[in-house]
């Protein structure tokens, strides 16, 4: 009785320090990767991969689950501005660039949950067909500015808007769809936006 | 004293198991969250629309445009139109996945049940562009391979399989044709 009572203790032991290291090790793979920044950006590029040893597609399961591979799109996420400051949705921002090396390209803004906002705005995103250039090259393509903030820029500005209403803290995405082959090999290479932070005060 | 060493041994060794059993378990747990995830929903919206007889498997299953109600997969992107299929070939030979050409972007991706990106191909590949896509899924045992390109034939262990189709939405006005062409493609088991 007393031997079976201690082999049902071992078993109980045994079982929780199971599930503790299967905890650890979800904690550790979430916030885990083979990061690569580029400013405020961060990648990572085993993302969508084929995978080879359990540890990695353990950690693209968490991290990246059904995206394609860098051969197809990159993707490119951002919670900090590019001094380094989280993202907050009482601040207001400009992201500026130009398009960036890729066939097809779109920036998306998320709430902490990883959904889209209930931002009140109905639009959540921006393109390579929808930014507005004030400008192009021979090459169709051009710099851009996208002002984020929970009300819509000053009226002599003409900024594309995607609101943050909503957000206590937010987070964006940049696809890079069909890039082009100097980013596929070094996804750290491109020259991506910056996010500047205008101010945290109410708008105007 | 040499109780408590193995004692903490034993744990240690306990700790070790959980870290290497969550390895090789997520990538497989998580995809099978995401189709319960995703059939339950097909079923549920198959059920709201008095639909009998509706199998979420084998079969494209189309997602509406992305907006704030999008719940199902995180950070979707509300520029691309989603279609997937849950493939499930347990009873037969293999899967046929095919799309007519497209005019846009297009790309359809197949992924094994342990997250694996098997096979991904876009719409401006010559060998979809020219006359149309054509996928084969079959079991990784296969022996005998059909004659056909190699690369267009995605080798599946276990025979359960989701494939992912995505559009480039251009403009919210696109949606309906974008939705018309993805009606055309087809996957079904053979």
């Amino acid at each position: 009785m007393r031997v079976m009572r201690t082999i049902a203790s071992l078993l109980v032991l045994f079982v929780l320090a199971t599930a503790a290291g299967m905890f650890w090790r979800a904690s550790e793979l979430r916030g885990m990767s083979e990061r690569v920044e580029v400013g405020p950006w961060v990648t990572d590029p085993d993302i969508g991969a084929p995978s080879a040893s359990p540890a990695l597609r353990a950690r693209v399961a968490l991290n990246g689950l059904l995206a394609m591979s860098r051969q197809e799109a990159i993707y490119y996420n951002a919670e900090t501005d590019s001094d380094g400051a989280p993202l907050r949705g009482d601040c207001r921002y400009l992201v500026q660039g130009s398009d960036p090396p890729a066939r097809w390209w779109s920036i998306t803004l998320y709430g902490q949950d990883g959904y889209l906002l209930r931002n009140g705005q109905g639009r959540h995103s921006l393109s390579a067909d929808t930014v507005s250039r004030p400008y192009v090259r021979d090459d169709g393509k051009g710099p851009w500015d996208i002002y984020i903030g929970p009300d819509g820029p000053p009226d002599d500005k003409a900024w594309d808007w995607v609101s943050s209403r909503g957000a206590e803290a937010f987070a964006l995405t940049l696809r890079l769809y069909g890039p082009e082959p100097s980013v596929m090999n070094d996804v750290g290479s491109p020259v991506l936006p910056t996010i500047r932070v205008l101010g945290c005060e109410a708008a105007r | 004293m040499r109780q408590v060493v193995m004692l903490l041994a034993f744990i240690a060794a306990g700790v070790l198991c959980g870290r290497m059993l969550f390895d090789q378990a997520a990538p497989h747990v998580a995809m099978r969250l995401a189709v319960i995830k995703l059939a339950s929903s097909a079923e549920s919206d198959a059920a709201a629309q008095g639909a009998e007889n509706f199998s979420p498997y084998n079969r494209f299953l189309h997602a509406p445009m992305i907006d704030e109600t999008s719940r199902q997969i995180v950070r979707p992107a509300p520029d691309l139109v989603y279609s997937v299929c849950l493939v499930n070939f347990e009873e037969q030979s293999g899967a046929r996945i095919s799309a007519p050409p497209s005019d846009d972007y297009a790309s359809m991706s197949v992924y094994a049940m342990n997250s694996d990106n098997i096979l991904t191909i876009n719409s401006l590949d010559p060998r979809w562009r020219s006359d149309g896509l054509e996928l084969l899924l079959l079991r990784a045992d296969t022996g005998r391979l059909p004659d056909m390109d190699r690369d267009m034939i995605a080798p599946v262990k276990g025979a359960r399989a989701i494939v992912l189709q995505r559009r480039i939405l251009r403009s919210p006005g696109g949606f309906a044709a974008i939705d018309a062409a993805r009606q055309l493609t087809v996957c079904e088991t053979f």
